[in-house]
């Protein structure tokens, strides 16, 4: 009785995945949809690798990072103590930014965030003219600008 | 007759022969066909000279002793017939495997061993990675740079 009900299952499951609108899509797309799902599972790895290394006490960070060279070490333990050295406040905003970014789709995160490395370069006031100018709204969406301006706002 | 050779009960007519238990018709016979027939006659010249060696007598214990004797080369050599069939050691060598695997002891997990003992380099790429884009995001007089 119990095997029948496992067979009923497993046809249930093979019949709904047949029924999956996924698998209407052509080949190039299930493609993109795995390529997009890799990349959210990649940067979702990479998010909690640092929540847990923010996590750590400096001793652990140092055992963890042990085995690496020890420039690439102290760049790495100084720039966690940066954000380590934020206040709760500001931490809890960074990190809602951080997930808006990793929200964004895969293919506008690397537009985004050359965008943000050239802002930075920039005094408030070039930022300012920068953020308002045209070729800015032509090249990014409303969402897209309003992350710029929040993130570039804060930078000063 | 028919010869020895050929006869179903050719070797009791030659052991009976050699011995002298054959009955004297049975004898005759055999001597008549041995007269006639160069190869029974041969045969039976062979079977009477080596009858005529001398038989050292064995001792009174002689099958005792030679019964022991064959246990104990069974009984040592077992272990020898085994070793020559090429699926043992390869057993053997799967069981010592099996046994030193289980007989290990398993290193209980050590309470004060840091959380951050298992990190490989993927995950160090990873950590870079997220701190690149951590860093774009935060105020300006906060990143490493400035501090």
């Amino acid at each position: 009785m119990r095997l029948w009900r496992a067979v009923a299952i497993a046809v249930g499951l093979l019949l709904a995945g047949g029924l999956d609108p996924a698998s209407a899509q052509t080949p190039k797309q299930q493609a993109k949809q795995a390529k997009l799902k890799a990349k959210q599972l990649k940067q979702a790895k990479q998010a909690a690798v640092l929540e847990r290394f923010l996590q750590m006490s400096p001793q652990e960070r140092n055992q963890a990072l042990r085995q690496l060279p020890p420039a690439q070490r102290q760049r790495i333990l100084r720039r966690l103590d940066a954000v380590g050295s934020l206040s709760d406040e500001e931490r809890r905003s960074l990190r809602g930014r951080f997930d808006t970014f990793l929200d964004m789709p895969p293919e506008r995160q690397p537009v985004v965030r050359r965008e943000l490395q050239q802002l930075r370069q920039l005094t408030p006031e070039q930022r300012r003219n920068r953020l308002a100018s045209p070729e800015l709204r032509d090249k990014f969406s409303e969402d897209e600008l309003r992350f710029l301006s929040e993130v570039a706002g804060r930078q000063e | 007759m028919t010869c020895l050779r050929e006869n179903l009960k050719g070797a009791d007519l030659l052991i009976g022969y050699l011995e002298g238990t054959l009955s004297a018709e049975e004898r005759a016979e055999l001597d008549q066909h041995a007269s006639a027939c160069a190869d029974c006659r041969g045969l039976l010249a062979a079977q009477e000279m080596l009858g005529d060696d001398e038989v050292p007598e064995v001792s009174a214990d002689f099958d005792a002793r030679l019964y022991a004797r064959l246990q104990q080369e069974q009984q040592q050599q077992w272990w020898r017939r085994l070793l020559w069939r090429p699926a043992v050691p390869l057993a053997a060598a799967a069981a010592l495997l099996a046994v030193t695997l289980w007989v290990r002891p398993v290193a209980p997990p050590q309470a004060d061993e840091p959380k951050s003992a298992s990190v490989d380099r993927a995950e160090i790429e990873q950590l870079e990675q997220a701190l690149d884009d951590v860093e774009l995001l935060m105020p300006v007089n906060k990143t490493p740079e400035v501090l």
